[in-house]
Parts: structure tokens; sequence; C-alpha cells
């Protein structure tokens, strides 16, 4: 009798281990955190158009735009992308400070990305003249077009997709050059940019190129979700990119 | 016990030396940014360089690096 009961006793255990150490893997596998830099900067004008201290600071600003780091937790449901928290340092300078700033002003990243690509929605949380603004729209149609090629990034292979967008802050109708990556079957990518059947692993953009520095199965289930109840609709942000444009040209 | 003083007194000076280097180092960094120029036409022409200008998406960082700038050196 002791001995069955003692048998069920050890089953029931080994089982429950089982359920409770398989459960958390089967959701890992589909769920990554993906670090990415910014591998280049890309100025619009010309280095040749600045002195010798400029140029000596755009080295530094391009030295230090391979710290920045940006975070992106996703499955295939949806997806978290921010700024990775980098807490001020006592020993950084102003001149780090200012280093910092105008490294990750290159590829005009919003603060925060949302990615819901069930619903083919986005939230975002952008920075414009000092204030930031939360808005909730239908992610671009980025019109993507896979070409040819591939290439090796972190040892995967990545295939080029090349697509347009149209920026409403600068109001340009913008290129990107986009490597993904096949074997990760997520939608996502850095910031605004996803939709194509592989994870984005980087992006060539007009101001910079940003790149995967690694990926990692993610033992957090859950993306962090914004609460979208303060948040604008596409027609209101326009129409406040618009009144800012206007009382920022007056100025 | 005067040892312990002498040591204090030896641990502050150089720690004050140190302090200084690095403040004259971060100093003369930001004299030659504006050597020739005013901290506005420094991060002015910089801008138009790396980003094609001001715009209302950079000019909160424009504002608060000239500022900055600005209580250090003018």
């Amino acid at each position: 009798m002791s001995y069955t009961y003692l048998h069920y006793f050890t089953l029931k255990i080994v089982l429950c281990m089982f359920f409770w150490v398989s459960i958390p893997n089967l959701y890992a596998q589909t769920s990554y955190k993906v670090t990415y830099n910014i591998s280049e900067i890309k100025l619009q004008g010309s280095i040749d158009n600045l002195d010798e201290k400029g140029k000596r600071i755009t080295k530094q600003v391009s030295d230090k735009a391979k710290d920045v780091h940006y975070t992106l937790i996703s499955n295939k449901d949806n997806s978290y992308f921010e700024l990775e928290n980098t807490l001020r340092k006592e020993s950084d300078s102003p001149l780090d400070d200012m280093l910092s700033r105008m490294a990750k002003r290159f590829p005009s990243f919003n603060k925060k990305v949302y990615t819901n690509h069930n619903e083919n929605t986005i939230v975002f949380v952008r920075n414009l003249m000092n204030q930031d603004f939360l808005v909730e729209r239908d992610c671009s149609n980025f019109n993507w077009i896979i070409k040819g090629e591939s290439k090796s990034i972190l040892g995967l292979v990545a295939k080029k997709a090349e697509g347009n967008y149209y920026d409403p802050v600068t109001e340009e109708e913008l290129k990107v050059e986009a490597w993904f990556v096949p074997s990760i079957p997520l939608q996502s990518g850095p910031d605004i940019f996803n939709g194509l059947p592989g994870l984005i692993a980087e992006v060539n953009l007009k101001g910079a190129v940003v790149s995967v520095l690694s990926i990692e199965p993610n033992m957090i289930l859950k993306t962090e979700e914004m609460d979208t109840a303060k948040a604008m609709t596409q027609e209101e942000y326009e129409s406040l990119l618009k009144s800012l444009t206007k009382k920022y040209m007056e100025n | 016990m005067k040892k312990i003083i002498s040591f204090i007194g030896v641990f502050m000076l150089f720690t004050t030396f140190n302090a200084n280097a690095v403040h004259t180092k971060e100093i003369s960094e930001y004299t030659l940014l504006k050597e020739q120029q005013s901290c506005f036409s420094f991060y002015h022409g910089l801008f138009h360089e790396y980003y094609g200008g001001i715009n209302i998406g950079n000019v909160g960082d424009f504002n608060n690096l000239v500022s900055q700038c600005q209580a250090l050196f003018e």
C-alpha cells in the first residue's frame, strides 16, 4: 500500500516538474529579446563642409553611436521596441551627454513602439519640440520588395528587401533597405519597421544603419503594452504636426 | 593619529588634482567647440550637416544642447 502511494507521489512530482519546466520553454522558443545598435551614421551634408574640430566631433559621435542600444521584445503576436536605458554615470561629462544626444538623433526613431501584429496596429511615443506625444495608428505599408541578395548576420542567413514609406515629421517619401532572417518567423523589427516574413536584423535608413547585436530566446512571456486611453489617432497626429510645423516656422 | 591625518591630507590632494584634470579636459573640449563662434551657430552648422537641418523632430535636442553649451560658456 505504502509502496503504491510512494510510486504515485513520485509520478505526480515528476509530472508537475515536467509541466513547469516545459511550458515556459515552449513559449520561449517563439519569444525573443533582440538588441540593436547604430552601426553607421549617415551625414546629410558633407564631412568636407566641417572644419577640423567639426570632423573630430563627428568621429566621436560616430564612435558613441555604436554604444546606443535598442531592445526589441517580440513574439509572433506583438512586439515592444525602445531605447535601452543607460543610466548616466557620475563620470559622464557634458561632452559625453552631447555626443550621445547627437548620435541618437541619426535614425530618427520613436522613443517607444508597441506593435500588435494581429491587428496590424502600432502605438508609439514621439518627441516633438521637447514634448512626448502618444499615437495609435495602423502599421505603415512599406511595399516591401524581396530581392535575391542574401548575407550572413550573426551566422544567420538574411535576405534583402527594399521598401518605402512617408515620414510625416519631415514630410518626405523615404526609402528603406532591410535585411530579414526567414529562419526567425517574426514579423517585427526596429522601430516602426515590420511586415517581412522574418525578423528584421538590419535597416539601412536615410540617417543611419541599425544592426542587430544579439538575438536571445526571451523568458518574459508578455511584451510590455502601452496605455492607449490618451493616444492620438493618425488624423489628430497629422493635424498636430501641421500646427507644430506652423508654430516652428513662425518662431 | 598624525599618520592618519597625513594620509587623508595626501589622499585629498591627489583626488583634487584628478578632479581638476578631468574638468580642465572637459573645458578645453568645449573651448575648442566655441573657439570662433557662438554655441547657437556651432550647433546650427552641425545639425545642418548631420540631419539636413532643424525640424520639429530634433529642435528639442537642438535647444537643449545650445542651452547646455551657453550655460557653460556664454
